[in-house]
């Protein structure tokens, strides 16, 4: 049984290399593995996703503080992470200070840097070596001891620092580390990228296993002919049925090669086309599929194309006289083929109210749903639009005719090209409320704050920022924070007289005192009170005593609980304290002489500027993917019309012997690519908007979003690819239509 | 001279026929393609089915040889009724009892002659070098061994006709049938066809069903019956 059946599959598979010619049985091959490469392509990288997403996380947090860690044996460091920017491009990295010899090992890293010393890494380094990065260079004058490793890296592109410095024990936020390493921090996509990456996903495989099945179709006449050879010699029906599956298994384990070559190729590409999504790209060695995921997955597709093959015969008997061909004259019922569409929807509703639809097998099981509800609707609704349509020119008298004979093949041409229609109409919709989503542009966006020692480097900065061009009027604020001994906080402002008026609205001062602000019944440090300022180790001795602290008038909003003038703070030991200007964000230029001026004991933070890398990733990916889908269906829809075009090329020809000029027989093939395709499309802008109404509005809880002129383009595009597909075609219309086509067998 | 041939049931119980059909009817539509014919073809013996175009020949030969099933009437291969045979049954017996010869050969254009050839042992579950060894000896027997290694389509149409001859009669088939063998071929080509189907079918006692229209094709027949409006008559004469 066993043997019987594994014969019947190799003689199909022997057929499927010679099958129809040679070269037809090789194009048919090559389509076939190409259909199945696809697909195995995208089923391999989007069962990657959950294994790539962990194993970001899993990096990010090898080089976590954990700041639990006992430090035995190891004399910790004082670090601090600091987030940059440059041109757009985020930095980060770690200030690090060394309390001994004995330093932690941080992930990727040889040995974390004394101050004046600095590890890259080498992308970080690349950018500083090159032109490009002349204005980043004084932010890393540092000597430089190493480059960072992958492990120390979530990703190859990623601008990372460890930058040895000796005020990192004054910052904000700082901590002792004995050890790197901590939980990961488990960052799942956003719904709406989920969203992207669903929708996207199914848009790109359905009209890849649409493609497949129009691959399996090419010379499907003379493997009828083939088959009912068979039968004559003896095999029965399940024994043609078997080789007919056959032929199509050498398609798709060749096509299971082509695509684990492709999901190669894809690794390979993807650190380079990831530069500034995901912080840094993506590393190719964390792109490893999730095997109990992606092994059945894969089976399947050579599975489905078997099944492809031996479904195309259901309506046709395979007798030895030849191929007797059913049920062309059953109309089509629209019953079940409504039954996905209303599944789809139905699994959508159900996912409203769902603040987790990565978990939420209902949304991707409707998605699905909707998509697969396109080309099955089709068959009905081209079928129904043909038999309405009445005769006129020749051309459109041919072309009709020739719709009410067989539907089918017209509306599984096109099936590929609605599917990417309605998902692409979806996904724009999902874009715009993506785009409408993100915060807009302020004017004033960078905001500068720099840690000072004392308030003579304080001064300093804001003179500095005040001289940068355009900025005379910029107002800087210098605060700090104090505790005492019980741990309750105050902040500061600190200035001169003449600053303090003109920022808090204080009435009268004089040099050397301190005012009280703030709110009553906020906690105000008494006079003689020893105090912290924030940052420092409370091992240490208090570093100021408060002097007297007198109730002044002010005219301004509360800036801070204390109002300090330059000269109360000469008895304190040390300050630490932070100057904050705000600067517009328009000079991108300034912006990074200003980042070079504050060096790491400040931070420069934009506000709304630039997007997200992994959003712009997404989008591009899904946008390139969309056109490359596309023109998969548009190959579908040529591979379709030559197959059509030799078939009957006997009957083509014997119509041009009769005068039929060769114009009408090449606007009769337009009409027949552009009526099914015109329905193609009246079926997927309902079905996308529907679908992307469904996903904004029943899972991700948005106002619906419509891109009108995305969805003129992708309809302008549609209809480009019937008249370019037609244009292809037509060599192939003038060969078939040569009178020696007349002569019989 | 002509008798009245409409086979009787009586006739077709009878031991003594291999392969036998009575009172076969078979529509077309609106068109009566077997209207009553009746036949019985004994083991060895080479059957001409002559008659004009339209008169129901090659309807009657794929109904003996169960392609195609009669509305009404009986086929009897040894005395089963093939009407009661599975789709399966049926295609065992194409590929084990009866071997085929049709105009245009019918042969597989995908796989050389040698393959062709071996093909319907392959199907019956034979090793490939055992069908393959089976193959080279019937076309060496037939003296067509120096075609083996080519396809169809790059044989001449008198080779290929003897190649399909080859492949019908390689499993050893108790009948072969052939609708009009010599119908695509020049006169000089057609003698030979049929000088190697039935000097290799009677060599083996295998029994020949031959559809033709020519005179000089059924002149190798043991007998004749004349095909008219869907009936059978028997020549009377029979060599």
């Amino acid at each position: 049984m066993i043997r019987r059946w594994t014969d019947d599959l190799a003689l199909g598979m022997r057929l499927a290399l010679r099958g129809g010619g040679a070269r037809t049985a090789l194009v048919r091959l090559a389509l076939t593995a190409v259909g199945v490469g696809l697909g195995v392509m995208v089923l391999l990288t989007a069962t990657s996703l959950p294994h790539l997403l962990s194993a970001r996380d899993d990096r990010g947090a090898s080089r976590a503080f954990d700041e639990t860690a006992a430090g035995d044996g190891v004399d910790p460091v004082y670090a601090v992470k600091r987030d940059d920017e440059y041109r757009g491009r985020g930095l980060t990295g770690y200030l690090v200070q060394p309390t001994g010899p004995r330093l932690p090992e941080a992930p990727g890293v040889a040995r974390l840097p004394s101050p004046g010393e600095v590890v890259l890494s080498p992308a970080l380094a690349g950018l500083l070596s090159s032109p490009e990065g002349e204005l980043l260079r004084p932010r890393f004058s540092q000597r430089v001891i190493g480059t960072i490793g992958d492990a120390g890296l979530t990703g190859p592109n990623e601008l990372f620092f460890y930058v040895g410095s000796d005020t990192t024990a004054r910052q904000p936020d700082v901590v002792l580390v004995s050890r790197f390493g901590g939980e990961a921090h488990r960052r799942g996509l956003t719904p709406i990228e989920l969203l992207l990456v669903l929708v996207g996903a199914t848009t790109c495989l359905v009209p890849v296993f649409v493609f497949l099945v129009a691959s399996t179709r090419l010379a499907a006449a003379s493997r009828d002919r083939r088959l009912a050879a068979l039968r004559l010699v003896g095999a029965d029906s399940g024994q043609v049925r078997r080789i007919a599956a056959g032929e199509a298994l050498l398609g798709s384990l060749t096509g299971l090669l082509i695509g684990a070559g492709l999901f190669l190729v894809v690794r390979m590409v993807v650190p380079a086309i990831t530069v500034s999504a995901f912080g840094g790209g993506l590393f190719a060695a964390d792109i490893v599929p999730d095997w109990p995921l992606a092994i059945p997955v894969l089976l399947a597709l050579p599975v489905l194309a078997c099944a492809a093959a031996v479904f195309a015969l259901r309506l046709v008997v395979i007798e030895p006289l030849g191929v007797v061909r059913r049920g062309a004259a059953v109309r089509r019922k629209l019953g079940w083929r409504l039954l996905p569409a209303v599944v789809g929807g139905a699994l959508l509703f159900a996912g409203y109210g769902s603040d987790d639809p990565l978990n939420n097998a209902a949304v991707i099981a409707g998605v699905v749903h909707i998509l697969v509800a396109v080309p099955v609707l089709l068959p009905w609704l081209v079928e129904r639009a043909a038999g309405v349509l009445r005769g006129g020119s020749p051309s459109w008298l041919l072309a009709v005719r020739r719709l009410q004979l067989d539907s089918a093949t017209a509306a599984r041409l096109v099936s590929g090209i609605a599917v990417v229609l309605a998902g692409s109409i979806a996904l724009q919709g999902v874009y715009a409320r993506a785009e409408s989503d993100q915060p807009a542009p302020r004017e004033a966006e960078v905001i500068v704050s720099y840690v000072t020692a004392s308030t003579a480097d304080a001064q300093a900065l804001a003179d500095t920022v005040r001289a940068l061009p355009g900025q005379g009027e910029r107002q800087v604020l210098v605060r700090g924070r104090v505790e005492n001994e019980a741990g309750e906080r105050a902040s500061l402002l600190v200035g001169s007289c003449a600053e303090l008026r003109a920022d808090a609205g204080l009435v009268d001062c004089r040099d050397g005192e301190v005012y009280r602000g703030g709110r009553p019944g906020d906690y105000v440090p008494q006079a003689g009170e020893r105090v912290w300022f924030e940052g420092v180790r409370r091992a240490d001795p208090p570093q100021w005593t408060v002097p007297e602290v007198r109730t002044a008038r002010t005219t301004g909003e509360d800036m801070a609980e204390l109002l300090v003038t330059r000269g109360a703070l000469a008895t304190a030991s040390s300050v630490t304290l932070t100057a904050t200007a705000m600067i517009p964000a328009a000079d991108a230029e300034l912006v990074e002489r200003v980042r070079n001026l504050v060096g790491w004991n400040g931070t420069v933070v934009s506000l709304g500027t630039g997007r997200d890398g992994t959003y712009n990733l997404i989008t591009r990916v899904l946008s390139v993917g969309s056109v490359l889908v596309l023109l998969l269906a548009a190959g579908s829809l040529l591979i379709a019309a030559w197959e059509q075009l030799r078939e009957r090329r006997r009957s083509l020809a014997v119509l041009t012997a009769n005068g039929v000029g060769r114009g009408v027989l090449a606007r009769s093939l337009l009409w027949q690519l552009a009526i099914p395709v015109a329905v193609a499309v009246m079926v997927a802008v309902p079905a996308g908007l529907g679908l992307d109404w469904l996903l904004l509005s029943g899972v991700a809880h948005r106002p619906m979003a419509v891109d009108v002129p995305a969805i003129g383009l992708l309809t302008a595009t549609a209809a480009v690819a019937v008249l370019l597909v037609t244009a292809v075609t037509l060599p192939a219309l003038w060969r078939t239509t040569r009178l020696e086509h007349l002569r019989a067998e | 001279m002509t008798a009245d041939a409409n086979f009787s049931a009586e006739a077709a119980s009878g031991t003594d026929f291999l392969l036998s059909a009575t009172d076969l009817h078979k529509t077309y539509g609106p068109t009566d393609a077997l209207a009553g014919a009746g036949l019985g073809v004994r083991a060895g013996e080479v059957v001409a089915l002559m008659g004009p175009s339209g008169a129901g020949k090659s309807t009657l030969l794929h109904c003996l040889a169960g392609i195609v099933r009669p509305d009404t009437g009986t086929v009897r291969y040894r005395g089963a009724d093939l009407a009661g045979l599975s789709d399966r049954a049926r295609s065992a017996l194409r590929r084990t009892d009866f071997g085929f010869v049709f105009q245009f050969g019918q042969l597989v254009p995908e796989l050389t002659c040698l393959e062709n050839v071996a093909l319907p042992l392959r199907l019956g579950g034979e090793r490939g070098r055992a069908a393959a060894k089976r193959a080279r000896e019937m076309l060496a027997e037939l003296d067509l061994a120096e075609v083996a290694g080519k396809r169809p389509g790059e044989v001449s149409g008198g080779q290929g006709q003897r190649v399909a001859v080859a492949r019908a009669l390689v499993t050893g088939p108790r009948v072969v049938f052939a609708d009009e063998p010599t119908g695509a071929l020049d006169s000089l080509n057609g003698e030979q066809v049929m000088q190697m189907l039935t000097t290799a079918a009677r060599e083996r006692d295998t029994a020949v069903v031959l559809v033709t229209h020519e005179a000089r094709v059924a002149a190798y027949s043991d007998r004749e019956v004349i095909v008219r409006d869907g009936r059978t008559r028997e020549l009377e004469a029979t060599r």
